[in-house]
């Protein structure tokens, strides 16, 4: 990462018309970029009164992320990432209400162990006007197998204050949940996803710009979570999300402010609203601190009931708090260090849910999460 | 431009070089009438001839973003590279190497600061005006350079297989043959301050600009010292530092800048180029060199 | 809910369309601002795509600014 200094005139220099008489917005990276981060997070305990049998500890998770993005040619980018997720812990399993009417959960016994690791390759062709992009990447855990690719489009109008971009992609997915024949578990499953979205971009003044896009998708298959007792879904899911993002520099404070609202909607039932507002501070020349809030309130699933149902009776059934009304508010601060062509970040966040946090009404669950995150990356720059 | 000018080419095709070169003098012409403050109908003329009449002048593309440019720099350098500071050289004359001048009386500096400050300036949306009469903007510390650059751009689209333009001192190699022909590099010496026949050293260049920027070749004599003509905007003095500063960037206009503003910085000048991030070479006064050049 | 969102989601598209009416002409030499790092829809792609994936194993919701990319055993 070049200086602040040096990044401002260069850009101003760029902008001459003696020096870069064809100016062009999507170019390739001029740099190769290697970026590396390590995260760690852990959920909180799940509280002793709502505990019915098993192990209260939840999950505790590392991940680590490579990213590679690169110049090929004159007219190629290429970005090369993959990532290792180390998972251990205990989740909830089935939920009961015992006689005093409070919710029990009862959690998985064995703390499991697991490891998932994804690669994911990207290209794209940098044109006059837009770019085309390519990517395909896979996912791997010991009972899940997912294979994904996608393409899109971008294209720049309007002297290049608007752009207009869309893309499709695809996934399909293998699941073999372990000790399958132990828990009376199913084998062999599959699911299929396709996704579309649509995006547009425009400049508002030299100060600000703003991005709106739709994204559609639609799973087919295997949607249950094998690993929850009674758990029954609906063999197809369709998703739709509507972001919203507004970019504002404020010249005086020297920082720009982020607004990010999603509205979603979907047709299990569940509808949400996610508001994310953060801050780039810039301190000094080599400095950022950045504090973020992120909102997020959903409503419960049509077929979500705070107990599981064994009668057999519904056809659509669970108790996963993944399908409850709930909110959660998270505060984070990340501190960003560049120095000559490296770069050092630092992020902590702290995520905190809540029944009462959401506007929506619907079934609660005891068992949804807190937890706390920290993540180191470093990023290189040549 | 006021300063020597030299082309170079490789390659044996004496008819497009020679073409070429008519061409490169031409846009080299075509600026200097743009911006020459020297000239009654550039661009610099009748902007400056509307100071403190509350005139607004609408400036073309090139214009400005040549005026964003400096603006880039003024606020990159704190103050300190400032385009409106051209006046104050009525002050410390340059031409007179006789010793027999006294330095500037204080009152004098700080009337002649109230005539600059790109600070004053109202410079929005491709309009500019200067509201101080005798107010007066002068585009030297950067045109010099930009032609460089804009020669290297047009010989590049005539083709240009390699080249080099050498303006006033400052250096910008080109070519669209560079890379695919596995071309040697171009060999420049970093001229010595002090001794102005041998070059400081000597640096193979494949690509890109090397600019310099220092007192070593004017300055004004006051009772036996040197004052530079490098001045500061914000106190009136000439600046103290380094005799030389070198920058090596891909744009001439941007090492330029680079090698400006280190010297106005004066002692600061090494560390800021430092953070800077682009290879450099300080020789101080007493000949000590420093920097990141090989 | 779906009223909820509905009161949510007229307001926005006024104020979309009415960000997008007071748009202004930026001249390349202009754009230095919007150059910035900071200024980006992403500026760090992997924090982004980290919370991507940690919030979508832990709320039901995904998707928004880009198609979906692949799958994970994690919801």
């Amino acid at each position: 990462m070049k200086s602040r200094s040096l990044l401002a005139l260069t850009a101003s220099a760029l902008a001459l018309p003696g020096i870069a008489p064809i100016a062009r917005a999507d170019t390739p990276p001029t740099n190769t970029n290697i970026a590396y981060r390590v995260s760690s997070y852990e959920e909180d305990k799940l509280p002793e009164e709502f505990l019915f049998a098993g192990s209260a500890e939840r999950y505790d998770i590392t991940i680590h992320q490579f990213q590679l993005v690169t110049p090929v040619g004159e007219n190629y980018g290429l970005t090369l990432s993959t990532s290792v997720e180390s998972m251990s812990g205990a989740s909830p399993w089935y939920a009961v209400t015992p006689f005093d009417g409070e919710q029990g959960i009862v959690m998985s016994g064995a703390t499991i162990h697991e490891k998932r690791r994804d690669y994911s390759v990207g290209l794209r062709r940098y044109l006059d006007n837009g770019s085309l992009g390519f990517n395909v990447g896979t996912s791997k855990e010991n009972d899940y197998e997912s294979w994904n690719g996608g393409f899109d489009i971008q294209g720049d109008f309007n002297n290049e204050l608007t752009t207009l971009a869309g893309g499709v992609s695809f996934s399909s997915d293998d699941i073999n949940p372990t000790d399958a024949s132990l828990y009376n578990r199913v084998t062999d499953q599959s699911k299929r996803t396709s996704s579309a979205f649509i995006s547009v971009s425009q400049v508002i003044n030299q100060n600000s710009l703003f991005q709106s896009s739709v994204n559609i998708t639609h799973h087919n298959g295997f949607l249950t979570d094998p690993y929850k007792l009674g758990d029954s879904r609906p063999e197809s899911r369709t998703q739709v999300a509507w972001s919203n993002a507004y970019r504002r520099f404020i010249s005086d404070l020297d920082g720009a402010l982020h607004l990010d609202l999603r509205i979603y909607d979907d047709d299990f039932g569940i509808n949400s609203l996610t508001f994310d507002l953060s801050w780039y501070q810039n301190v000094g020349n080599a400095f950022q601190v950045i504090p973020r809030l992120r909102y997020y309130s959903q409503s419960a699933a049509d077929f979500f009931t705070p107990e599981n149902d064994f009668s057999g009776l519904p056809l659509f059934n669970s108790s996963d708090y993944r399908l409850s009304a709930y909110g959660a508010l998270s505060g984070a601060l990340q501190v960003q260090a560049s120095i000559n062509d490296m770069t050092i970040s630092f992020v902590l966040e702290r995520y905190l849910s809540d029944d009462s946090y959401s506007f929506y009404d619907g079934g609660k669950s005891p068992a949804i999460v807190d937890f706390t995150r920290v993540s180191l990356g470093l990023g290189y720059s040549f | 431009m006021g300063s020597p000018c030299a082309l170079f080419f490789r390659g044996n095709n004496k008819k497009f070089n020679s073409a070429l070169a008519i061409k490169l003098e031409s846009e080299i012409k075509r600026l200097e009438n743009r911006y020459s403050r020297f000239l009654p109908d550039s661009i610099t003329t009748q902007i400056n001839r509307l100071a403190g009449t509350g005139n607004v002048m609408k400036v073309d593309k090139e214009t400005a973003s040549l005026l964003d440019y400096a603006q880039t720099c003024y606020k990159q350098s704190e103050g300190l590279f400032d385009i409106t500071s051209g006046s104050l050289r009525t002050l410390w004359n340059y031409q007179d190497l006789s010793d027999k001048q006294s330095l500037p009386d204080e009152s004098d500096i700080q009337l002649a600061l109230e005539k600059i400050g790109w600070g004053k300036v109202e410079f929005h949306h491709g309009s500019i005006c200067l509201p101080v009469a005798g107010m007066e903007i002068d585009f030297g510390g950067i045109v010099k350079e930009y032609a460089a650059d804009c020669v290297a751009t047009l010989a590049e689209r005539e083709g240009c297989v390699s080249g080099m333009v050498e303006l006033g001192g400052d250096i910008r190699i080109f070519g669209v043959g560079i890379e695919t022909e596995k071309m040697p590099p171009w060999q420049i010496g970093i001229r010595d301050p002090f001794n102005t026949g041998h070059p400081h050293a000597l640096i193979d260049l494949h690509y890109g600009a090397l600019a310099t920027s220092g007192d070593y070749e004017r300055y004004t004599l006051i009772r036996g010292k040197k004052y530079s003509h490098i001045l500061n905007p914000i106190t009136g003095w000439p600046v103290e530092g380094y005799s030389s500063v070198s920058v090596i960037a891909d744009q001439c206009v941007l090492a330029g800048t680079a090698a400006s503003l280190a010297v106005l910085k004066g002692e600061n000048g090494e560390q800021w180029l430092r953070e800077l991030g682009l290879p450099f070479l300080c020789i101080d006064p007493q000949g000590k060199a420093t920097g990141t050049i090989q | 809910m779906i009223l909820k969102l509905k009161l949510v989601m007229f307001p926005l598209i006024a104020i979309v369309a009415g960000v997008l009416a007071g748009c202004e002409s930026v001249e390349a030499w202009e754009r230095g601002t919007l150059a910035k790092p900071e200024m980006a829809i992403v500026s760090d792609s992997l924090e982004a795509a980290l919370n991507d994936h940690i919030y979508f194993s832990k709320e039901a919701s995904n998707g928004g600014h880009s198609a979906t990319g692949g799958g994970c055993g994690c919801n």
